[in-house]
């Protein structure tokens, strides 16, 4: 039984493989699945193609971007008090001096004030 | 041009080399098609869907495979969604068993392959033809599968366990 099933089924394979031979052998089927095929984008290979072209994009934002941040904005008078620098573009040693000195300012006014008061009283005190 | 040569052509785009994979493989396919599907048609969407899928995602196959079994994979997922949609759709207009019009490709109910429809499952109808029409190893099958080689084997045994005990059909081969 299985010796003769297999041929069977493989005879019969046959008969279907014929009918198949029949119906691809019609040129419009074959066209039609040929003009199909065109009509595909080879979508991963163009990707591919065109990847250069994203790299470059991504080069060129980049480029923008850091020249974006690389212009110093117009200075504008800055409370004493906090000081933020947007440019890259700056000496390291005057930035802690000059803040110090902008911090300091108005304690060493407030100082000298003070001192003077106090040198008001001494002589007010003396000429007592 | 070597086979090999002509698939590593075609996945840098060369659509003249994937017209000549089309070519080699198309009547395989195609039988297998006529074999497993309702009508001539469903096979013929079905092939199509197969080769258009096949060049879109032809980098993607793995070499260590045969082109064949590349394919029928391709082409059983395919079928499946195409199935289930067929089933759905016509049951849902028709109310009842769809009646087909002549189909001159559909197969002749004398045909072996049709009357064992009946008796398996899709999945062992498929191990059926690529193991005796296709001579597909147990190794390449469990791939287009995807089951274990045991499970091919076991499912092998079953179904012709099961046609055995099919009186017509002995009755059919007997009469041979």
């Amino acid at each position: 039984m299985n010796q003769e099933l297999e041929n069977q089924l493989k005879q019969d394979a046959k008969t279907i493989q014929a009918q198949a031979a029949a119906r691809l052998a019609d040129p419009a089927f074959s066209a039609q699945l040929v003009t199909l095929l065109s009509e595909q984008p080879h979508s991963r290979h163009r990707l591919k193609q065109r990847s250069w072209l994203f790299g470059m994009a991504a080069v060129i934002s980049l480029t923008v971007l850091v020249w974006m941040g690389l212009q110093t904005p117009e200075s504008t008078p800055v409370a004493p008090s906090f000081v933020v620098s947007r440019t890259l573009d700056f000496n390291l040693k005057q930035v802690p001096q000059s803040v110090e000195a902008k911090i300091n300012q108005p304690l060493v006014q407030e100082q000298q004030a003070i001192m003077a008061d106090l040198k008001a009283l001494k002589e007010q005190l003396l000429s007592i | 041009m070597t086979e090999q040569q002509l698939i590593t052509q075609a996945q840098q785009g060369a659509t003249n080399c994937f017209t000549q994979l089309v070519a080699s493989y198309q009547a395989r396919l195609y039988s297998y098609l006529l074999a497993r599907c309702q009508n001539s048609q469903d096979a013929d969407d079905v092939l199509q869907e197969t080769f258009i899928s096949a060049f879109k995602y032809l980098k993607s196959y793995d070499a260590q495979w045969q082109f064949s079994t590349w394919l029928f994979t391709i082409a059983r997922r395919i079928l499946s969604k195409i199935k289930t949609v067929y089933h759905l759709t016509i049951d849902a207009i028709a109310g009842h068993e769809h009646i087909t019009e002549e189909d001159p490709f559909a197969l002749d109910q004398h045909n072996i392959w049709h009357i064992i429809k009946q008796d398996l499952q899709p999945s062992s109808y498929d191990v059926m033809w690529f193991f005796y029409v296709e001579q597909s190893s147990i190794k390449e099958i469990a791939h287009i599968m995807n089951q274990s080689e045991s499970w091919v084997k076991t499912n092998l045994h079953r179904s012709k366990m099961k046609l055995s005990n099919n009186a017509a059909l002995e009755l059919m081969l007997e009469g041979e």
